[in-house]
């Protein structure tokens, strides 16, 4: 099915993306607008499409962890590195603090990057311009415990279980101004169970939040 | 500078015309095929200096046809892409490993595409 999905939007992503760069010449004013429009809806419901077909691909229970030993501190310096433009864009310091008992973990690197990329995209979407940022990875009798804290908006405590459900962004008209698919944490906390652990959160309306998960280490097989 | 004649091996209309519209105003020269059948024919005649293969075509699929390319004395030295639109099945590393040598899923990015492109010419020539 991906394909069939993918295939009409290497048109619309592609065409428009020829006019942006301009290699059949100038647009107007508003036709780079439009096109810039179309490009960027494009771009967003191909993730939209990628996180569906991925947690379709979750609860049919066909997804399968692609297990490796990998250097879980370099994954995380991975994940900063892919956010730290858009945050330094938004003047949001991004503070990186490791353990150095840490090391490699044998898990699915790129599910594991994701869980990260989705909690900083979010941590730096709703903080304000100024704020902080901070990835602080522990570890723990039982594997590591990796958090992510923000000094954003935070969220009303009776909104937090709701958070993990799909297409549910709480927190009024700010938050609904945000762009976002509405499945990233969710997909983050099927990501976190397919690997044995749990995601959690806490946070204060107008101090932060943070967003915990555990990766325990377990009798994984590597293949 | 361009200039190189690239077999676009595509079986969608839109995509083939992206490919070639990038391209062509970029100085290649493109000829397209369809099917991986007809593309083979095309390899061994205009021997060109790159082809792009889309993976899933109807009939031989692209990496059937690459083993075949390869099976020729006349076309197993020409350069080809993998271009697919599944990025959970197929990746780069796979794709090298099934002998291509570049590789792009859709939807592409112009730039990189033509990146990609120029990059795999530039390599086949040492």
């Amino acid at each position: 099915m991906s394909h069939e999905l993918r295939t009409p939007l290497n048109a619309i992503i592609g065409f428009s993306e020829v006019l942006q760069e301009k290699l059949f010449g100038e647009l107007n004013e508003k036709q780079a607008e439009y096109t810039s429009d179309i490009l960027t809806s494009g771009q967003h419901l191909l993730s939209l499409i990628n996180e569906i077909l991925d947690l379709s691909k979750v609860e049919a229970g066909r997804m399968e962890l692609e297990l490796a030993s990998f250097d879980l501190p370099l994954a995380i310096d991975n994940a900063r590195t892919f956010v730290r433009e858009r945050a330094v864009k938004h003047g949001i310091k991004l503070a990186v603090d490791v353990d150095d008992r840490l090391g490699d973990y044998v898990g699915d690197e790129r599910k594991i990057k994701q869980i990260l990329l989705n909690l900083l995209s979010n941590a730096v979407k709703f903080t304000p311009e100024g704020g902080r940022i901070s990835i602080t990875a522990n570890k723990t009798e039982n594997g590591a415990e990796i958090s992510v804290s923000d000094t954003g908006i935070g969220i009303v405590p009776e909104d937090q279980p709701k958070i993990f459900e799909e297409f549910r962004q709480v927190g009024g008209d700010y938050a609904h101004k945000k762009e976002g698919t509405g499945l990233g944490l969710t997909l983050a906390k099927k990501f976190v169970e397919l690997h044995g652990g749990k995601i959690w959160v806490e946070s204060e309306l107008g101090k932060g939040s943070t967003f915990s998960f555990t990766l325990p280490e377990r009798a994984w097989r590597a293949s | 500078m361009a200039g190189e004649l690239i077999l676009i091996i595509e079986d969608n209309e839109k995509n083939r015309k992206l490919a070639r519209d990038v391209l062509q105003v970029k100085g290649y020269q493109t000829i397209e095929s369809e099917t991986a059948e007809e593309g083979l024919k095309f390899a061994v005649e205009k021997h060109p200096a790159l082809i792009l293969m889309d993976i899933q075509l109807p009939g031989i699929d692209g990496i059937t046809a690459l083993k075949q390319l390869r099976a020729d004395p006349i076309t197993k030295t020409i350069p080809t892409i993998a271009i697919t639109a599944s990025a959970m099945t197929y990746n780069r590393v796979t794709m090298l490993a099934e002998g291509f040598d570049g590789f792009q899923s859709k939807p592409i990015s112009v730039k990189d595409f033509l990146e990609e492109v120029r990059r795999v010419i530039d390599s086949d020539r040492g």
